[in-house]
C-alpha cells in the first residue's frame, strides 16, 4: 500500500509527460490528487504495514504531515484548474510533471524510516521543485531558483555530512540508519558525535525549513514561483524539513539529550521571529510578506517543539494550522496578482470593493496568519504561550509575545491598506491609473474561490474544535517526542 | 599499504589546493577530475585486505560519475557559456589560500579532539576530509561564475563523500547508490540552470543577480 502510494504520482507524472491535451493533464492532476487523499483517509482507519524491509513505514508524526500534505496538495490542484485559464500560452506539461513528482517525494519523505532514504527524499523534492520555481523564466526567478538551488543543496549537503556523523555515533553497535533501531539503542551511540550530528542536521534541514540566519532563500523562492506553488512550498516543503528535524529530535531525546536540542531550536526560532518582524515591516511586495510570515511561524514551531510538553502538542498543532493558513494566504495572493498583475503592495487597493469575495479572503488569511480568535492558529500559538509560561521561560515568553505583537501590527498596516483604502493610489509603472481594473467585472472564477473556502473553514474548524481522532493522533506524536498535554 | 593511503590524502589536499588557487574554469575542472579519479581509489586501498563486490561497484560509479561524467558535462556548459576565466572574485586568491592553509590546520586540530569510536586504518582521512569541505564552502562563498560555485559544491561533496568511505562497509548499498546519483542529478540540475543564467544574463556572473532583496 505504502510503495502504491509512493509510486502512483510517479507513474502518473511520467503519463501527463506524454499526454497531449493540457484538458487530460489537468484530469490527470486531479485525479492523482484524489487518489492519493483517499490512500491517505483510508490510513487514519487501518495501519498500513512495513513495507520494502522496513525502509517504508509510518508513524503518528508521519501520518499527521502525510495528511497536511495530501489535503493541501487536493486543494491546490483544483485551485490550478482556474489558474491555468487564460494562461494557455505557456505548456504545462513539464510543470504539471514536476508537480506530481514532488508530491511523491514529499510522500516519501513522510514514510521513510531510514534517514538515508529521508535524506534522498529531501533533496529529491529540492531538486523537483527547481522547475515549479522557475515556471515564468523571467530574470527574477532565475535569480530566485539560483539562490533556491544553491543554498538548499549546501544546506543538504551539511544534512548529509550530519548523517554520517550520526552513523559514526552508532558504529560500533547500532551499525545502521534505520529509526527504529537507532532509537532502540540511543543510549548507547557515541555522545561527542551525536551531538556533531545534531548541530548539522538542524543547520541542514533548518535551511530547507527556513529558520531564521539560513532564510535567505525563501521570500525569494516565494515571491518568485507561481502562487499555487508558494502554497505548497510554503505549506508541504517546509512541513517535510521540519518533519526530519523532528526525526533527529527523537533521537535526541531517546538518547537523553533533550536539553542539548531544544536549547539550540528555541534560538533558532526567536532569531527567526525577530528577522521576521525586521523585514515585515513596511514590506511592499504582499507574496514577501506572506513568506516571511512563513519564517515567523517555522520560528513559533520551532519554539514549541524546543520547550517541550504541552508546546510539543501546540507545535503539531500549529503545523497543520499553518499549512492550512499558508495556503489561504498564498492561494488570495494568486487571486490578487490575477486581478491587478502587480505584486506590489502599494498599487493593490480597495480590494473589498473591486473584488469582494477575495477582498473578504484577504482579511480572513490576515486574521488566519496572525492568529486572532477564532482561528485554529490562536490556539495553538496559545497552547506554545502556556508552555512558556509554565516551564519558567520568561525571556521566550517575552520576545515571542513582543515579536507576534509587534508582527500584528506589521501585517495589519499593509494588509488593511491593501483591502479598505478608496484613495487612489499613485499611477502604475506605465502610468495608466491602478483603479481602471475597477472598471472591469470582477472575474473569480470558482475553482479559484471554493478551495480557499475549503481551507478557511477547516482552520475555523480547528479554532473551535480538536475532533477526538485528530487529538488522539496530536498526543501520539507528542508522545514520541516527549511532549503531551 | 597505509604509506601510499597517506599519500593519496596528501595529493588530494594539495590538489584542492590547487582548485581554489586557479582563476582559469577549464583548469579548476581539469584538477576537480584528477581530484575525484584519487578519491575513488581510495576504498581500494583501505579494504585492500577484504574486499567486497559493493565496495568496488561504489568505488567504480563514483570513479566515473565524479572524475569523468561531470567534468565532461562542466566542459561542455563551459563551451556553452564561453566563459574561460574567474575575473573578480570576491575573495582574492591570496586571501582564499591563507584561507584554506588555515581549514587545514584547523582540520587537523579538530580530528584530533574528535575520537573516532573505531579504528582506521589512516590518521589523515577524517581531517582531509574536513579540510576539503572547508575548501568548497570557500569557492561558493568566494567566487562570482556560476561555474565555479558548481565546482565549490563538488569539491565540497567530495569532502563528504571521503567522509563516507569510513562508512562504506557499515551503510546499505541502496542509499550510497541514491546518494551518489542524487549528487550526479544535482550537478545536472546546476548546470541547467546556469544556462539559464547564461541566456538571460549574457553572463554567467552571479554579481548579476542581486535584484531580489529588501
Amino acid at each position: 500500500m505504502l510503495i502504491f502510494l509512493l509510486f502512483f504520482p510517479l507513474v502518473t507524472g511520467g503519463l501527463v509527460f506524454v499526454l497531449r491535451e493540457q484538458e487530460s493533464r489537468n484530469r490527470m492532476l486531479l485525479f492523482t490528487a484524489l487518489l492519493h487523499s483517499a490512500c491517505v483517509f483510508s490510513f487514519w482507519k487501518f495501519t498500513p504495514a512495513v513495507s520494502l524491509n522496513g525502509f517504508l513505514g509510518l508513524d503518528a508524526l508521519g501520518l499527521l504531515v502525510l495528511s497536511v500534505i495530501s489535503i493541501l496538495f487536493l486543494m491546490v490542484s483544483f485551485y490550478l484548474m482556474g489558474y491555468f485559464k487564460g494562461e494557455s500560452d505557456i505548456s504545462h506539461r513539464i510543470f504539471i510533471t514536476f508537480l506530481l513528482f514532488f508530491l511523491s517525494f514529499m510522500t516519501l519523505v513522510t514514510l521513510s524510516r531510514h534517514f538515508g532514504l529521508l535524506l534522498i527524499g529531501i533533496e529529491a523534492t529540492t531538486l523537483c521543485s527547481v522547475p515549479l520555481i522557475n515556471f515564468v523564466k523571467t530574470r527574477q526567478s532565475i535569480e530566485a531558483t539560483w539562490k533556491f538551488l544553491t543554498i538548499c543543496l549546501v544546506g543538504i549537503a551539511l544534512a548529509l555530512l550530519g548523517t554520517y556523523f550520526l552513523a559514526v555515533s552508532g558504529i560500533d553497535n547500532v551499525q545502521s540508519l534505520f529509526i527504529d533501531k537507532l532509537l532502540d539503542h540511543a543510549k548507547e551511540l557515541s555522545l561527542p558525535w551525536l551531538k556533531m550530528s545534531v548541530i548539522f542536521l538542524l543547520i541542514g534541514c533548518g535551511t530547507k525549513m527556513g529558520l531564521a540566519p539560513m532564510h535567505t532563500w525563501l521570500p525569494d523562492a516565494h515571491s518568485q514561483a507561481p502562487s499555487p506553488v508558494s502554497a505548497l512550498l510554503s505549506g508541504c516543503l517546509l512541513n517535510c524539513a521540519f518533519l526530519s528535524i523532528l526525526r533527529v529530535g527523537q533521537v535526541c531525546h531517546a538518547a537523553g539529550q533533550t536539553q542539548f536540542f531544544s536549547s539550540m531550536f528555541i534560538l533558532l526560532g526567536i532569531i527567526s521571529l525577530g528577522v521576521a518582524y525586521v523585514f515585515i515591516l513596511g514590506q511592499e511586495d504582499y507574496k514577501r510578506l506572506f513568506a516571511y510570515s512563513s519564517v515567523e511561524h517555522m520560528g513559533i514551531l520551532a519554539i514549541g517543539i524546543g520547550l517541550g510538553g504541552i508546546g510539543i502538542y501546540g507545535a503539531l498543532l500549529h503545523m497543520i494550522n499553518n499549512a492550512f493558513t499558508k495556503g489561504i494566504a498564498f492561494l488570495v495572493t494568486g487571486n490578487l496578482y490575477k486581478q491587478y498583475h502587480s505584486k506590489k503592495a502599494s498599487e493593490v487597493r480597495g480590494v473589498l470593493r473591486s473584488y469582494p469575495i477575495t477582498g473578504i479572503f484577504l482579511l480572513a488569511a490576515f486574521l488566519a496568519v496572525s492568529a486572532v480568535p477564532p482561528f485554529g492558529t490562536f490556539i495553538s500559538e496559545l497552547m506554545i504561550l502556556y508552555a512558556a509560561v509554565a516551564g519558567h521561560h520568561y525571556w521566550v515568553v517575552f520576545f515571542y509575545s513582543l515579536f507576534l505583537a509587534l508582527i500584528f501590527m506589521g501585517i495589519a498596516d499593509i494588509v488593511l491598506k491593501m483591502t479598505n483604502s478608496y484613495e487612489s493610489p499613485a499611477r502604475g509603472p506605465q502610468g495608466c491609473p491602478m483603479n481602471a481594473t475597477v472598471s472591469q467585472p470582477p472575474k473569480e472564477s470558482l475553482s479559484m474561490v471554493l478551495p480557499i473556502l475549503f481551507l478557511i473553514v477547516l482552520v475555523l474548524i480547528l479554532g473551535v474544535y480538536i475532533p477526538p481522532f485528530l487529538d488522539d493522533i496530536l498526543q501520539k506524536a507528542a508522545g514520541l517526542l516527549g511532549g503531551g498535554r | 599499504m597505509n604509506v601510499w593511503l597517506d599519500a593519496i590524502l596528501i595529493l588530494v589536499v594539495i590538489l584542492g589546493l590547487f582548485i581554489v588557487a586557479s582563476t582559469r574554469l577549464g583548469t579548476m575542472i581539469k584538477i576537480f577530475s584528477w581530484q575525484s579519479l584519487l578519491l575513488g581509489c581510495v576504498p581500494f586501498l583501505m579494504y585492500a585486505q577484504n574486499m567486497e563486490f559493493y565496495i568496488i561497484i561504489v568505488s567504480l560509479v563514483a570513479i566515473v560519475l565524479r572524475g569523468l561524467i561531470m567534468p565532461y558535462f562542466l566542459f561542455w556548459a563551459i563551451r556553452h557559456v564561453s566563459i574561460r576565466t574567474e575575473i573578480r572574485p570576491f575573495i582574492g586568491l591570496g586571501a582564499t589560500l591563507l584561507l584554506s592553509g588555515l581549514s587545514i590546520v584547523s582540520s587537523f586540530l579538530l580530528a584530533s579532539k574528535l575520537v573516532f569510536p573505531i579504528s582506521i586504518s589512516s590518521d589523515m582521512l577524517i581531517p582531509s576530509s574536513f579540510s576539503l569541505i572547508i575548501m568548497g564552502f570557500l569557492l561558493l562563498v568566494g567566487r562570482t561564475k556560476a561555474i565555479s560555485q558548481v565546482v565549490g559544491y563538488l569539491v565540497l561533496e567530495n569532502g563528504i563523500f571521503l567522509f563516507a568511505i569510513l562508512l562504506l562497509r557499515k551503510m546499505p548499498l541502496l542509499v550510497e547508490m541514491g546518494i551518489l546519483l542524487d549528487l550526479f542529478i544535482a550537478a545536472v540540475v546546476m548546470g541547467i540552470v546556469v544556462n539559464h543564467i547564461s541566456a538571460e544574463f549574457n553572463n554567467t556572473d552571479t554579481t548579476a543577480l542581486a535584484t531580489l532583496k529588501d
